[in-house]
């Protein structure tokens, strides 16, 4: 009995096809199906292929081949012995960096010069206008005012009405 | 025929491609044109339309080259896209027939197992084989083309197909039984 291919434990396979021809057949094929494959063989190889064929097709598809990258730049990297170094202004003029920081640090010492000139809790004049609301300002007022923050802080006044309501109990002189 | 590069060879040569290199590409294209054209004029018996499948088979390798990743697998990839581009394109070609050129291309199917072959001596031998063949499943004959053709191993043919391959091994064995049954006449080819 003869035993199909797919069943011999010792066919020949995995092999790629030979470089001028398809892979030898298993060992167990017998020798008419090998004949008859010998024959497909020479039939195959026989097939006629036109002139210039590989070079048509190399003319329609170089074009579409992928451009070659140009070479990748060196990245320019600092050399060790350099890398301490400390930042340079990037003049070819040292003078003109060394200028610009005297002037910085100059601008820098008058400002603090003046502010430590201030005597401590100055304060600025007041302008015209908040002078004129300021000595409106009835004495009982502060008292009022004092009166709505502690209201607004406790959460205790919910509308207007409120307000007035509780600026009337607390300050009745006043002609709200 | 060019011989078929070994494997770290063939890698080398696609990477090179991939990068832009010509000559890589050339070589692969030497390498392979004669092969893809053989198999996809055994599948359909029309010269100009191998060619023209062939020519696109290589204009999509070139435009994916760059992007294949399949170590190692490349032919059965490049014969899968060729087998593809002419499944596509009889598809088309049926899509767009008139019955007439239905009658053509029942011709063409044919005339797909009897190529033209000027140089074979013995006409009756090659009338014969091509009958017998002709006769074999299309299964079948796809086999036949792709190891003889393409020149595939039977490994290949078998990622290609996407069959097991202890499939592909019995469809060869009976495939060749069946041409050797019907060719049984023909004392003198055997």
């Amino acid at each position: 009995m003869t035993r199909r291919p797919d069943q011999s434990p010792n066919r020949h396979l995995g092999g790629e096809a030979g470089p001028t021809g398809p892979e030898p057949l298993p060992a167990d094929f017998e020798l008419p199906l090998r004949e008859i494959d010998a024959r497909l063989r020479e039939y195959a190889e026989e097939v006629a292929v036109p002139d210039g064929l590989a070079e048509r097709v190399l003319t329609a598809s170089t074009a579409l081949l992928p451009k070659p990258q140009p070479a990748p730049r060196r990245r320019q990297t600092v050399e060790p012995a350099r890398a301490w170094r400390p930042w340079r202004l990037p003049s070819r003029r040292p003078w003109r960096g060394h200028l610009a920081m005297a002037a910085s640090l100059g601008l820098a010492f008058v400002v603090a010069a003046v502010y430590l000139s201030r005597p401590a809790g100055a304060v600025e004049p007041p302008s015209g206008l908040e002078t004129a609301l300021a000595a409106d300002i009835e004495w009982p007022l502060e008292q009022v005012d004092r009166e709505l923050s502690y209201l607004l802080e406790t959460g205790a006044l919910y509308s207007e009405d409120d307000v007035t309501g509780e600026i009337w109990d607390l300050f009745p002189e006043l002609d709200l | 025929m060019s011989r078929t590069p070994d494997k770290e060879t063939l890698q080398a040569t696609l990477r090179r491609a991939a990068e832009g290199d010509e000559h890589a590409w050339s070589v692969i294209v030497f390498t392979y044109s004669r092969r893809v054209f053989g198999l996809i004029r055994a599948q359909c018996g029309d010269a100009d339309l191998a060619e023209e499948i062939t020519q696109s088979t290589f204009c999509t390798i070139v435009s994916k080259i760059d992007s294949y990743t399949e170590l190692g697998r490349f032919e059965p990839w490049l014969f899968r896209i060729a087998m593809n581009r002419l499944r596509d394109e009889m598809r088309r070609r049926r899509r767009q027939a008139t019955p007439v050129e239905d009658e053509a291309l029942a011709g063409l199917a044919g005339a797909a197992a009897a190529p033209n072959r000027p140089d074979m001596g013995d006409a009756g031998q090659v009338q014969a084989l091509n009958r017998a063949l002709a006769q074999l499943s299309e299964a079948d004959q796809r086999i036949i083309h792709l190891r003889h053709f393409a020149q595939l191993s039977f490994r290949q043919i078998a990622e290609l197909l996407e069959q097991p391959l202890g499939t592909v091994l019995a469809r060869q064995h009976r495939a060749l039984r069946k041409l050797r049954d019907l060719m049984g006449g023909d004392n003198d080819l055997l």
